[in-house]
């Protein structure tokens, strides 16, 4: 059964080995102010050597495993920056639910252009990197699936509701 | 205005309405002016959002997470 998603506890045991990444997705939107659910975590991670390692170590305590349709526990996979540095996409399992690694969102090189513009959010007694809601909006054009097409209403609502707010 | 009596009565019982151009002649003439901003049109509730952004980032999340929990335990009474 797939554990329920503690986002909070998931971001704090990313923090607590200083990986570096910037939260994307439906995640980030929800953390922009969208009243949308997400079932899973998504993140871009800096793809240096460094900080595959320091990921490696927090996928280890995380018990992460990669996430099969079918296979209710997943399976096991090597965690070290070798293994992460070969992925564009990765979907896992972790104690604190699915979580999902894209080096490379739709739209997007990597981490470097969307930490870019990239907004710090509180959370705690710590702060993330979130993608800026335009980021997530265009990486879910560029995507355009169709849970895309059904999110895609409500951002831009979003956006303009954030813009009448700045304005006042 | 330069409109005929007829006119402005045809708009006052709801017959017609005022061109853009005479509206804003309307609105010059009382001190104002238009302001016209296009929006996607959409069937968003936004008091979802108004909600959603009194929150705090952190309260969000938890948010989500309890919407995840109750999720999953729909999911397994109906496997069950």
């Amino acid at each position: 059964v797939t554990k329920p998603l503690r986002p909070i506890e998931l971001l704090a045991t990313l923090e607590a080995h200083h990986v570096r990444y910037v939260v994307i997705g439906g995640l980030a939107a929800v953390l922009h102010g969208s009243p949308t659910v997400t079932g899973d975590a998504d993140i871009c991670p800096d793809s240096s050597t460094e900080n595959l390692t320091r990921l490696a170590d927090a996928l280890r305590e995380l018990h992460a495993r990669i996430r099969v349709a079918g296979e209710l526990d997943g399976f096991e996979f090597a965690y070290d920056a070798a293994f992460l540095s070969r992925m564009k996409m990765v979907n896992l399992t972790t104690d604190f639910g699915d979580f999902d690694l894209s080096f490379a969102p739709a739209g997007f090189s990597g981490y470097d252009e969307l930490v870019e513009h990239a907004v710090e959010v509180p959370i705690g007694s710590t702060s993330v990197n979130v993608a800026s809601l335009a980021d997530v909006i265009r990486s879910k054009e560029v995507a355009n699936r169709p849970k895309d097409h059904a999110t895609l209403p409500m951002l831009y609502a979003l956006q303009d509701e954030i813009a009448k707010r700045d304005e006042s | 205005l330069g409109t005929k009596q007829s006119a402005v009565s045809n708009w006052e019982r709801g017959i017609d309405v005022p061109r853009v151009d005479t509206l804003a002649r309307i609105l010059d003439a009382c001190g104002f002016e238009a302001d016209l901003t296009f929006r996607r049109h959409d069937d968003v509730d936004r008091s979802q959002i108004a909600g959603a952004l009194s929150q705090s980032p952190e309260d969000r999340l938890e948010t989500v997470a309890r919407v995840t929990e109750l999720v999953g335990l729909a999911r397994q009474g109906d496997a069950a």
